[in-house]
């Protein structure tokens, strides 16, 4: 019964569009999240690698969590983040010049 | 193991440089011209400033229909205006470049006094701000007209790009260009050779790939796409921004050094700007 319950409130919320918080899940944690994603966009863009839209993500992640989607702001972050290291780790990786094998002469 | 040799290979280890990476620009250049007339063995040479239309014979017979009334053609005029008309204390573009207007080919050129790479569109800047008249923004707008004057007056110039060995700083600026060049970016790990070099030719979405040798010959360009002119550095956001890298200032350090890089790589074709493009 009462899991019914929870599910029929889990999709009235689907069908408002509201937020989706779980309990874990608080402003803190997801203005932190949103820091470390800045952080890691200015890493990235520290060596020249920051990717087209981790800024967009990182403001899109600010103005869900001002509206109080938690879930929404998180993900965003979390992806943004991701995105600046992998940014970071792309140039590192290439901080040596090599000669690309397909020109052969 | 010989004395020199040995000295040789210690110099190579103390400058942190594997053997063999060590190729000078004009090396370079031999090398990224063969890869291209290897890979479409029927393109002469001095087609290759027709960018895409060089190796695209449907696109071509569009293009050269295009070309017979150019879409570029007004531009021209109201640049041929805007080097004319005075600033407001009186003196001219011609005041600051003396063999104007076709002084397209004199570009990008090293410039020792300020250590960096001169660009056309940076050095009018340069010459209005002297001139106490606003700078002129880098992507669009009326540098488009001003620099489509220009490449008109200075057709059948020839790309001559140098890399003076007076200044090491200046191989450094090239080396820079070049290494922005082969380096993978944005969420789509791209560089731009590896569309414009290894995949010249082939079709991505609507667009046939262009070769890259040529790439600077006939900018600013007409694209129907933009529905108007516009520079290199313009492009160069686009291709950025097109692998989903965040594309970077223009006439800032990196798109100097990789305009000085991609231009030296055409050393010895014709300026045929501006351009019309699909
Ligand atoms: C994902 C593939 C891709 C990458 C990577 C790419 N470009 Fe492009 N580029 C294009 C396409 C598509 C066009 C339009 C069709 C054409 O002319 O090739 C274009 C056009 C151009 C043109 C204009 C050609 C002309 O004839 O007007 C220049 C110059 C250029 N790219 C330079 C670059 C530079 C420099 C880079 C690296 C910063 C780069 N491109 C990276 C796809 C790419």
């Amino acid at each position: 019964m009462r899991n019914k319950t929870v599910i029929y409130a889990l999709l009235l919320g689907l069908a408002l569009g509201a937020p989706l918080a779980s309990a874990s899940l608080d402003a803190t944690a997801v203005q932190a999240a949103i820091s470390a994603a800045e952080d890691a966009r200015k890493q990235a863009a520290s060596v020249n690698g920051e990717w087209r839209d981790t800024a967009k993500k990182i403001k899109e992640a600010k103005k869900m969590l001002a509206e109080g989607y938690l879930a929404k702001a998180m993900d965003l972050a979390t992806v943004a983040e991701r995105e600046g290291e992998l940014g970071y780790r792309q140039m590192m990786a290439q901080q040596e010049f090599e000669m690309p094998a397909f020109i052969k002469h | 193991m010989s004395k020199k040799i040995l000295i040789a290979a210690a110099l190579a280890v103390a400058v942190g440089l594997p053997a063999g990476a060590m190729a000078t620009p004009e090396e370079d250049r031999i090398q990224f011209r063969n890869h291209f007339q290897d890979r479409f063995s029927e393109v002469p040479l001095e087609e290759y400033p027709n960018g895409v239309y060089a190796i695209d014979p449907v696109g071509r017979e569009n293009w050269e229909a295009i070309e017979e009334f150019p879409p570029y053609e007004p531009f021209i005029d109201t640049g041929r205006d805007m080097w004319e008309k005075p600033f407001a204390n009186g003196k001219t573009y011609a005041d600051c470049f003396p063999d104007g207007p076709g002084i397209a080919h004199k570009y990008p050129h090293w410039d020792k006094d300020k250590g960096m790479v001169m660009t056309l569109p940076l050095a009018l800047n340069n010459c209005r701000e002297a001139n106490s008249e606003e700078p002129l923004k880098y992507k669009k707008g009326p540098i488009n007209d001003l620099l489509s004057y220009i490449a008109f007056e200075s057709r059948g110039e020839v790309t001559n790009v140098v890399v003076p060995e007076d200044d090491p700083r200046a191989l450094a600026a090239y080396e820079d260009g070049k290494k922005f060049y082969y380096t993978r970016r944005g969420q789509l790990n791209f560089s731009c050779a590896h569309c414009h070099v290894q995949n010249g030719g082939l079709v991505l979405r609507t667009e046939t790939l262009s070769p890259s040798l040529g790439h600077t010959t006939h900018f600013p360009v007409y694209r129907s796409k933009w529905g108007t002119v516009g520079t290199l550095h313009r492009r160069f956001t686009g291709c950025n921004k097109q692998v989903r890298a965040k594309p970077f200032e223009a006439h800032g350090e990196e798109y100097r050094n990789l305009e000085y890089f991609l231009t030296y790589m055409s050393n010895g074709l014709e300026l045929n700007g501006p351009g019309a493009r699909k």
